[in-house]
């Protein structure tokens, strides 16, 4: 399935990157052509003269002329060659960020004991006001990752998402906001009812110890499918985003933004931690209210 | 000593400390007294300032959280370390759901009036009705068109707030993403000209502060979740006759104390997910 979505995404792309080569060949050419004629700032009308020139005259700098040209030709291809091979360790770069995404969404869903549930929700690896900015189930919302990629393309001119893909965003956006809301709410679902269910409840059928646990392993049971949800439709937006909606370079820069953003914001979060400003109340409420 | 930070002003205590000690009363004190006065030997005005202290003690959480809630503390607020892994999963905006109040209320009538059938069912239960007073173990059975109409009121009400809540909280988290994003962008935009480690404290920097403005509006949320479940305790037992108030803040009471269930705990930590 990676492989197919790799082809499309040459598929889609090719035409677009075959173009930036040529301009980037031309560029060249053109800047060398013109560095030969006289080092003039109007590259193009340079060129032109030039190659009116030499057509005209047609003596003996020509075959000059031509092996420089064939060497130039020559040293674009070897950069070339050199360029689609990074261009081939980019893309496996990115392959590998993706599934350690994959991985890291993963692990959670391959949660084994209750205790595990309330540490997706409430990692304690993670400072408090990391999770208080951007926590959403335990990890960033799926739009967030969606509003990064979308201000990206706004505010970074080398960002070139075309029309049909900032459609697609926009589309996606809705969707994805859709798909939050709708785990949400069967995740109040279990918070507000369901939990009626714990064996303390007074509302609770449970019996004996056993059947007391039972009832507990069905509720977190609950909770965990509805987090695996979550993880699941996080990984979904990055992988539609790296693999379907951006082209490589744009999926590099997102990635780089990305990984730089949550490091930025973890960051805080652990230097708010190491300040110790912990909630605290007048004295003389002292619990009791008698 | 640890709390020489705050000792300057007005002698504080940690909000951890707090909550440990009501949590200490609510189970050793509220919940006895409570079960007490659904006792036959119960006088009606017993049971009625039983009732007004249970609720006052349930107040006093909700205003306390309050004064604890500040910019630099609200996210231990939201994600509380004094709360064990089986409370966790269940905090909504940092304590229970407000939908779970009024379900908790009308489970209590549903199970009185369920079809006959069901009856002897329910009795067996719950044991202890079979010894309380006829006025107590009917307390359920055929409310008035009264109480049903204001418990249709507060759900209303609740409905309307909720989803309001859960919206500023995901505008706020958006917005702060958003903010840092760009700051960050355009940071590093910048310092792929200059020097990146300036670049990566300006980003510092500017995390800071669009953190200030979220913090601020989880602070405003924070008080305002609280602010309805406060309301919707007070709004049940003010809406229910006497009987109904006392079976209402029992079967709350139980239930918040129910977390603290040491042997259940334990079980607990050991027992895996379903597969």
């Amino acid at each position: 399935m990676a492989r197919s979505m790799e082809a499309a995404r040459f598929e889609q792309n090719g035409f677009e990157e075959a173009n930036v080569e040529e301009s980037v060949s031309w560029d060249d050419l053109e800047r060398d052509a013109a560095s030969k004629a006289g080092g003039s700032s109007e590259r193009t009308q340079a060129w032109r003269s030039h190659q009116h020139d030499s057509a005209r005259k047609g003596d003996e700098p020509a075959g000059d002329l031509y092996e420089l040209w064939r060497q130039e030709q020559n040293s674009i291809a070897a950069r070339l060659d050199k360029e689609l091979k990074s261009r081939w360790e980019l893309d496996e770069l990115i392959e590998e960020q993706l599934s350690g995404y994959g991985s890291h969404y993963y692990k959670a869903m391959v949660s084994t004991s209750l205790k595990d549930v309330s540490n997706l929700l409430m990692p304690t690896w993670l400072p408090p006001h990391e999770l208080a900015a951007v926590s959403w189930l335990g990890d960033w919302r799926p739009t967030s990752i969606l509003d990064l990629l979308r201000i990206l393309a706004a505010q970074n001119p080398s960002f070139s998402l075309s029309e049909s893909s900032e459609r697609i965003l926009s589309q996606l956006l809705r969707e994805i906001r859709i798909e939050e809301a709708v785990i949400d709410e069967e995740y109040a679902e279990i918070q507000a009812t369901c939990v009626l269910h714990l064996p303390f409840s007074p509302l609770c059928n449970a019996q004996s110890q056993e059947e007391a646990l039972l009832s507990v392993q069905g509720l977190f049971g609950n909770i965990h499918k509805v987090i695996s949800k979550a993880q699941r439709l996080r990984y979904k937006v990055l992988e539609l985003v790296m693999k379907k909606l951006l082209n490589q370079t744009d999926t590099a820069e997102f990635v780089v933004a990305f990984a730089g953003i949550q490091d930025a914001i973890h960051q805080f979060g652990e230097h708010k931690k190491l300040k110790k400003l912990y909630p605290a109340v007048p004295l003389k409420g002292s619990g009791s209210s008698s | 000593m640890p709390f020489s930070l705050f000792s300057r002003k007005k002698p504080t205590r940690r909000f951890n400390g707090f909550y440990a000690d009501w949590s200490k009363t609510l189970s050793e004190n509220c919940l006895p007294l409570l079960r007490q006065s659904l006792s036959s030997a119960a006088s009606a005005s017993v049971l009625s300032s039983n009732v007004d202290l249970v609720l006052r003690h349930l107040v006093l959480y909700y205003e306390t959280l309050d004064l604890a809630a500040d910019p630099n503390t609200i996210a231990y607020l939201l994600f509380p370390s004094w709360r064990n892994s089986l409370e966790t999963p269940f905090l909504f905006i940092g304590d229970i759901h407000p939908y779970l109040l009024t379900n908790l209320l009308r489970s209590f009538i549903d199970r009185e009036n369920r079809d006959s059938d069901d009856d002897e069912d329910s009795l067996r239960l719950i044991p202890d009705l079979v010894n309380q007073p006829l006025k107590i173990a009917t307390a359920w059975k055929d409310p008035s068109d009264e109480l049903m109409t204001r418990i249709d009121q507060i759900e209303c009400t609740m409905r309307l707030m909720v989803p309001v809540l859960m919206d500023r909280m995901r505008k706020t988290q958006r917005g702060f993403v958003s903010r840092v994003s760009e700051n960050w962008i355009s940071s590093y935009q910048a310092g792929k000209k200059k020097k990146t480690v300036a670049a990566v404290a300006a980003s510092a920097a500017s995390v800071d502060e669009e953190a200030k403005v979220e913090m601020e509006e989880l602070v405003s949320i924070f008080v305002d979740a609280n602010r309805l479940r406060k309301s919707v305790i007070m709004d049940i037992v003010g809406a229910t006759s006497e009987h109904q108030a006392a079976l209402f803040l029992e079967g709350l009471c139980q239930f918040l104390v129910g977390f603290k269930d040491q042997v259940l705990l334990q079980d607990f930590e050991v027992v895996a997910l379903p597969n």
